[in-house]
């Protein structure tokens, strides 16, 4: 068929919810203590604006779904502020137009951003061509913005900006009075050497932790509106000499240096302080959260203390309820504690996803809270949660994930919460330390060190959703509902349970997921993990390699739990290769749900589900054969599964899959069994049938299996260049079976201009089956970790920003209308067909003739009722084609835009659900 | 060829002669799995019915006058004949059974008898039913001039004519599908399954049944244009056999290939007849010496998997011409940005003159070697990553050949190109130059040990034979290291089964009885894992009992060596608990490590075993 492909790309979803207040490290150190998530509720309390990376989204309570992204690429003045610089980022979010005296108007919000911009934008409706933008001047280069208090009842705004200073890494932090009619900001308080800050959740009260002649607490008031509040508390004072001789005991027990615990036990990592300014709240790295009340006459020497000990590894979210009366902790634990001051109850909202890095009352009433999850299982990047919560019952209301890929190599911006682990002698030494890997990370990147933040994806063949492995768990993510669908442990281990702890976050290592495969129906997924046995013990090097199939749960009885469509382990196999043989690659069928693992050692076993045992087995084993070993393994099977491809080291074997065994070529025959390359082979992707893509460490080539050479290859050793690990270049590598394309990523890094960050830019590049024809040439801005064929034409990619784009194809338009489209599917699918039927499939035979006699059926009907059927025909046809092309993620047919379903839900309380269907049809046809 | 799936034909009977060829048909039904039968309508000749197995044999036979066609029978009885060439009005015949006739104004395509019904089709697009020697019904199609007919499954007609191609529904005549561009003139047609396979000007088209739309075209490139008799038939989806003049092709058309091949050299020519179509049989006629006969031939049908067209492409059967004149393969550079004269280096060689120069100078080493060191720009002695462009195995293989022919190596102070040293690190080095190049350096130690550390691929049978035949313990070493880094346990161990047994003990002995080796016991592991393969190819039981006894001994002595070092090690490692805070000694371990691990620029690495 002659089918003209064009391919483009577009980024189109995925993008991660970011903090900006603990962004990079460096901006703020991490000297703000909670308010970390800047996401708001809308003046109706029905909608959540969370920042993204890359957008803004709003979020309904109501759907508990994405309502509206307003998207920064899309809009020339958002582009030029925030894409154009990555150094610029959102740090505020308010409602109204706050630029403006009469500010009240609903839809409007307004983002400041850190180097002093405020943005007018508009979440309901469509978004200005032209926003409102103010700059405020007066800013320093090196001052970012954190905060921009509003007090309603003054009308008065204050700036909270700070300021690294580089020589002493101190952090200075300065209050402004801002002036929006003139832009001008006036400076009103500043504080010096800033440990930690934080302001209660009316906006009124600051509450800071900094040294000035000695470490101390200063409360301060943001607005002076009933005179200013300021009380100032030493550090030393917060300590009573019965509380340290008790932790004195404990640390003899840890096996920690006294110094190390003394620096646990005054180490504040949390400061929260109530709305009305009373109380006073202390977490501390140790878990102990002391509570200073404070009154008018305080006596500074001799504080009234409480402390308030359930946590045992660092308190890192500290916030007060509404009216006080809760004071809202979380931390390592996974557990959101709520302490009831007058009782000293505790309540518990247990088994979260990770760590509460922040906790907020959200709304004046405190109807809702928001909590912030960091899932530190992923120390390759930031990955957080944020949830939503009903005051009320703790129940959720919103659950915000982005892609969560891990990485092979951490990202250079990852902010590890401190623990009683990472700790060190102090607050600043930590920073020093974070700039001092900075400026490592990008000096390695001006030489030629390795680069690899690949990251291993698989997209199930049916639903098309992405599986993201992610260490002892498996995300679902949904690209073009641009959701997480789910979030599911497939290991077990502490994790699963319960956050680590103390010394659990060095000696216990949870199981990780290695590999994990769809088979080509959809309904297995399998899994192979390994698990690590606790450190410093005998047996801490006897790893244990896992291979775990899972079905799709299926009972329909059992809907309620069903409605993720978690999946549920069927199989387990404990080292399924022999003792302390790992697993290095493995690979499904293309038909049946069949299974080969490839051993380091030149072993495969072919492993099916055997209907009659009803559970998958062993099938074939081809022993291990080599006699050294090798993680350079790769392996392929032909379409019709008569042969194997199997890659080792720098040899590339066939392998008969009847007898599995290396293939014996006929005595004519003009190809070899087995193939030297120059190099250890990375990958290996079959696609038309015949065309063998082998990437060795220098070169990308197709060997052609019918005339049993190489035809054509591609230098690749610049871009390879030891970058990465056995076999992680095929995750940058994938094809398209159905229509022998093949997509290849190029990361390359931008000449870097001695910053501390280093860019990277990427090449998408898409061939032909035989590599003769380049079809595609697209760049994209950020480092692409991940590419995969999506089981239809497109390509999905995944960078490191956590974006996802698409590498699509755009059927030609004279294609599309051909009129007879039943064929163009036959065409489409003409590899399955052939391949089903020359594997002596008995069915095939009789499927033409029911076929035909439907065919015939068809045209026989009276003809009124011809008309009917053909229509129903054709607008199952139409049906197809819209999914299809809503799949494809565009529409060509110009004819159907937003609105033209407006006028059919003009009217929509009167009308039945048939006629609305059928109207739908009429203007889709 | 040995291993071909086409069987050599066998007769059935004699094709009568006739002045001129005359059609011969075979019916659709008969020889399959369940019938041994096959009917055969001879123009102006006979309807006859043969029995194929054990031998051919006619059973059954109508005489037909020897002006008459046959243009159209199904089963034994029912046929239409049209009057020979000669008169100039023509007649039209339909026989239903020996009485029964029915003149007809028109050619008669296809006939079909289904249920006692039978169904006529005429050239002029007229449909006839009969039933029990009556017309009872006539319909006209708009079609005309029709040119072939195939029924499917007796429901279901596919009509072909000059200007159109219809798919129709029997009972009711309704027309279920038209193509205007499926039929060309000239061109042979045939229905399979649910695909059509045209084959015209040497390319096959395949169009799809049901909509009869084109979903695949190949063009067969070995086909000579002066090829006067070309048939073939369908014998599976997508499988044809493919007859040119006294060749047989077994063709795949869906991955492009000759799944098997067979000439049949004393015929002029083999036509393949159209008719039962099962698979495993090919009917024809084969023409030699103005003897007609028809044959069948025995197919072993294949599965159409892979595995069988390994190897086996068209291109691969083009005889004619040279592969010569294919470009060499190159690594190309992948042109990242628009700008295409952006930093891409052209890595094209040209190899022809290189070697042509090269064989000029062949004589001078210093020439030689400035030719092919500055041409390919090599900057260093052995192989590098830089040098991964030179990626013509032809090339290499002729170099070689011309140093091989042109040097000898009687011992190490023979002058040789340096380009020959570094050919043998080029981890492409052409399998088919490695075979006796150990033999050939085994007088120039200097080359022979470099063949035997560099040079990948060599000889497995070679390999051992030097093996067991050479007692150096260091070259011993790196021949075993490069048995066990190139091949598998499986090959080693079969290669060993036919080596003679003498070797193999004086190889067993050679090793128990060497003493050295104790003392640089970090060079054994890969010895013994040989040991391991040889014991385990020919079986311990083939050992004599004195072989046997020292076998124990020596690995008595290995085991208590290995006891004694297990505990030295455990000392040591208690004192290192101890002492762990003294950095010292630690870094004089690691240093003894690292030490370990500095290998000479050109060796292959060291096992991790």
């Amino acid at each position: 068929m002659a089918e003209v492909q064009n391919y483009n790309i577009s980024v189109v979803s995925g993008g991660k919810p970011v903090l900006p207040r603990i962004a990079d490290g460096i901006t703020y150190g991490n000297t703000i203590s909670n308010n970390k998530n800047i996401s708001i509720l809308t003046h109706d309390q029905l909608h959540y604006i969370v920042p993204f990376n890359t957008q803004l989204k709003v979020y309904s309570l109501e759907t508990r779904q994405c309502v509206k992204t307003i998207k920064f690429a899309n809009n020339n003045i958002l582009t030029k502020i925030l894409l154009s610089d990555k150094n610029v980022f959102i740090v505020d979010i308010l409602l109204n137009d706050i630029t403006t005296t009469n500010h009240i108007e609903e839809k409007l919000i307004t983002v400041i951003t850190n180097n002093g911009y405020a943005i007018v934008l508009k979440y309901k409706g469509k978004l200005q061509e032209t926003p409102k933008v103010v700059k405020l001047t007066g800013l320093q280069s090196t001052e970012n913005v954190i905060k921009l208090f509003h007090s309603i009842e003054l009308n008065q705004f204050k700036l909270l900006t700070t300021q690294l200073n580089n020589k002493t890494s101190s952090y200075h932090y300065k209050l402004y009075s801002v002036d929006f009619n003139t832009t001008k900001l006036d400076s009103c308080k500043d504080w010096n050497n800033v440990m930690l800050i934080n302001w209660s959740n009316d906006n009124t009260t600051l509450s800071i932790l900094h040294n000035k002649q000695g470490k101390q607490f200063t409360i301060s008031s943001i607005f002076d509106d009933q005179g200013e509040f300021n009380v100032e508390i030493p550090f030393t004072s917060v300590f009573n000499d019965k509380h340290m001789t008790m932790s004195m005991k404990d640390s003899s027990n840890t096996g920690n240096t006294q110094a190390n615990q003394q620096t646990i036990n005054k180490f504040v990592t949390s400061l929260a302080i109530d709305n009305s300014r009373t109380q006073l709240a202390i977490g501390f790295a140790s878990g102990v959260i002391t509570m200073v009340s404070i009154h008018d006459n305080i006596d500074l020497q001799h504080l009234d203390l409480r402390y308030l000990k359930w946590h045992i590894d660092s308190v890192l979210s500290l916030t007060f309820n509404h009216d006080g009366s809760y004071l809202i902790s979380g931390g390592w634990e996974k557990v959101l504690n709520f302490w009831q001051l007058s009782t000293n109850q505790q309540q518990f909202l247990p088994r979260l996803n990770g760590i509460v890095i922040d906790s907020q009352v959200v709304d004046p009433q405190g109807k809702f809270y928001s909590i912030t999850l960091q899932l530190t299982e992923n120390n390759s990047n930031n990955d957080y949660q944020i949830l939503l919560l009903n005051s009320i019952d703790l129940t959720s209301k919103i659950s915000i994930m982005g892609p969560m890929p891990i990485f092979q190599q951490q990202l250079s911006n990852v902010i590890v919460p401190t623990s009683t682990q990472n700790l060190n002698s102090s607050n600043v030494s930590t920073i020093k330390k974070h700039l001092k890997k900075l400026t490592k990370i990008a000096k390695t990147s001006s030489s030629s060190a390795s680069v690899n933040f690949t990251t291993p994806i698989e997209i199930h063949p049916t639903t098309k959703q992405l599986y993201i492995p992610h260490g002892q768990s498996l995300q679902r993510f949904d690209f073009y509902k641009n959701e997480s669908t789910n979030l599911q442990f497939l290991t077990d281990g502490v994790q699963m349970h319960m956050g680590k702890v103390r010394n659990e976050l060095k000696t216990i290592m949870d199981p990780q997921v290695k590999i994990l495969k769809i088979t080509s129906d959809g309904k297995w997924l399998i899994t192979y993990e390994i698990e690590y046995p606790p450190k410093d013990i005998l047996s801490s090097n006897d790893l244990i390699y896992v291979l775990k199939f899972w079905s799709q749960r299926t009972d329909n009885n059992n809907n309620n739990n069903n409605k993720d469509g978690a999946w549920e382990l069927k199989t387990k196999v404990m080292n399924p290769h022999g003792n302390n043989v790992p697993i290095v690659t493995m690979i499904t069928g293309h038909n049946d749900n069949t299974l080969l693992t490839a051993d380091n050692n030149g072993g495969i076993k072919y492993w099916k589900f055997d209907q009659y045992e009803n559970n998958w087995c062993l099938k074939k084993i081809l022993v291990s054969n080599f006699n050294h070993f090798n993680n350079s393994v790769a392996l392929q099977w032909s379409l019709d599964e008569s042969l194997i491809f199997h890659a080792f080291d720098d040899k590339l074997q066939i392998i008969d899959f009847e007898t599995f065994k290396l293939w014996t070529p006929p005595a004519e025959s003009q190809i070899t069994n087995e193939f030297s390359m120059d190099s250890q082979i990375q990958c290996l992707q079959l696609i038309n049938e015949s065309n063998l893509i082998i990437v060795t460490m220098t070169g990308l080539l197709v060997l052609d299996l019918l005339l049993g050479k190489i035809i054509n290859g591609f230098d690749l050793y610049p871009y390879v260049n030891e970058n990465f690990k056995n076999g992680h270049l095929n995750r940058l590598i994938s094809c398209d079976e159905k229509n022998g394309k093949i997509a290849l990523v190029i990361n390359q890094r931008e000449d870097s201009d001695k910053t501390t960050k280093i860019k990277f830019k990427s090449h998408v590049l898409v061939f032909n089956s035989n590599l003769t024809h380049q079809l595609g040439n697209f760049t994209h801005d950020q480092y692409i970790a991940w590419i995969g064929w999506n089981h239809d034409t497109d390509f999905f990619f995944i960078d490191v920003d956590s974006k996802l784009g698409i590498v699509s194809t755009t059927m030609n338009t004279e294609i599309a209308d051909e009129v007879n489209k039943e064929g163009i599917l036959d065409g489409l699918s003409l590899g399955m067909d052939v391949t089903t039927t020359n594997n002596n499939n008995p069915t095939s035979h009789t499927d033409y003739l029911d076929e035909l006699r439907k065919l015939a059926a068809s045209k026989q009907k009276p003809l009124e009722q011809q008309d009917n059927s053909t229509k129903n025909n054709n607008n199952d046809d139409e049906d197809d084609d819209l999914t299809s092309e809503i799949i494809n993620g565009e529409r060509n047919t110009s004819t159907i835009n937003m609105n033209s379903f407006s006028n059919m839900f003009e009217n929509i309380q009167n009308v039945s659900m048939s006629t609305l269907f059928d109207n739908v049809i009429k203007t889709l046809n | 060829m040995p291993n071909s799936a086409i069987s050599q034909p066998f007769g059935v009977t004699t094709v009568p002669r006739q002045s001129k060829p005359v059609p011969i048909l075979v019916s659709r039904n008969g020889l399959d799995a369940n019938s041994n039968e096959i009917n055969v309508a001879f123009s102006k000749f006979s309807i006859a019915k043969y029995i194929i197995n054990p031998t051919p044999k006619l059973t059954k036979s109508i005489a037909i006058p020897s002006n008459l066609i046959v243009t159209a029978f199904d089963g034994d009885e029912v046929y239409a004949t049209m009057s020979g060439n000669g008169t100039s009005k023509v007649t039209y015949t339909l026989n239903l059974n020996e009485e029964t006739k029915f003149n007809l104004k028109h050619k008669i395509i296809n006939v079909m008898t289904i249920n006692e019904i039978t169904v006529v089709i005429l050239e002029d697009g007229t449909i006839q039913k009969y039933k029990s020697n009556l017309l009872t019904s006539s319909h006209s199609i708009p079609m005309k001039d029709i040119n072939q007919i195939e029924f499917i499954d007796n429901k279901f007609a596919l009509i072909f004519s000059e200007l159109s191609s219809a798919l129709y529904e029997i009972e009711n005549w309704t027309e279920l599908r038209v193509s205007t561009n499926l039929y060309e003139t000239g061109c042979q047609i045939i229905q399979f399954e649910n695909k059509i396979y045209k084959f015209i000007n040497n390319i096959f088209h395949i169009y799809d049944l049901i909509t009869l739309n084109e979903i695949h075209s190949i063009r067969i490139p070995f086909v000579k244009d002066n090829s006067s008799y070309i048939s073939f038939t369908v014998v599976a989806e997508n499988q044809v056999c493919l007859a040119v003049d006294n060749e047989i092709y077994y063709l795949d058309l869906y991955l492009g290939s000759v799944i098997s091949y067979q000439k049949f050299k004393r015929f002029q020519w083999f036509q393949i007849l159209n008719g039962a179509l099962d698979g495993s049989f090919i009917i024809g006629l084969s023409y030699n010496h103005n003897l007609i006969s028809l044959d069948i031939i025995n197919l072993e049908k294949g599965n159409g998997s892979l595995k069988e067209s390994l190897g086996r492409g068209f291109q691969n059967f083009i005889t004619n011409t040279k592969n010569d004149n294919e470009p060499p393969l190159t690594l190309k550079s992948l042109s990242l940005n628009d700008d295409k004269t952006d930093n891409v280096k052209s890595h094209e060689y040209d190899y022809k003159s290189i070697l042509i120069s090269l064989t000029e100078n062949v004589k001078n080493t210093d020439k030689f070697d400035d030719i092919f060191f500055t041409e390919f720009n090599i900057t260093q002695e052995y192989y590098t990553e830089n040098d991964r462009f030179i990626i013509n195995q032809n090339f290499l293989s002729q170099v070689i050949e011309l140093i091989l022919n042109n040097y000898k190596f009687d011992n190490d102070n023979e002058l040789y190109p340096k380009t020959l040293t570094y050919l043998l690190t080029h981890p492409l080095f052409p399998i088919k130059n490695t075979t006796n190049l150990l033999s050939k350096f085994k007088d120039s130690p200097r080359l022979y040990k470099q063949v035997i550390v560099t040079c990948p691929n060599l000889p497995l049978n070679e390999l051992l034979y030097e093996l067991f035949s050479i007692k150096n313990n260091e070259l011993s070493l790196d021949i075993s290291l490069r048995i066990l880094q190139d091949y598998t346990k499986d090959l080693i161990k079969q290669e060993l089964k036919k080596l003679p047994k003498i070797d193999i003990h004086n190889f067993i002995k050679f090793i128990v009885s060497n003493n050295e080796y104790e003392e640089n016991t970090n060079l054994t592991p890969q010895l013994f894992q040989l040991l391991s393969l040889v014991i385990d190819s020919i079986g311990l039981f083939a050992l004599d009992g004195n072989l046997l006894n020292n076998l124990s001994e020596y690995i008595n002595k290995m085991v208590e060596i290995t006891e004694q070092n297990t505990e030295v090690w455990h000392l040591l490692d208690s004192k290192m608990e101890l002492t762990s805070k003294n950095k010292t000694s630690n870094s004089v371990i690691s240093k003894q490590k690292n030490a370990k691990k500095v290998l000479p620029a050109y060796t292959v690495e060291y096992l991790d075993i």
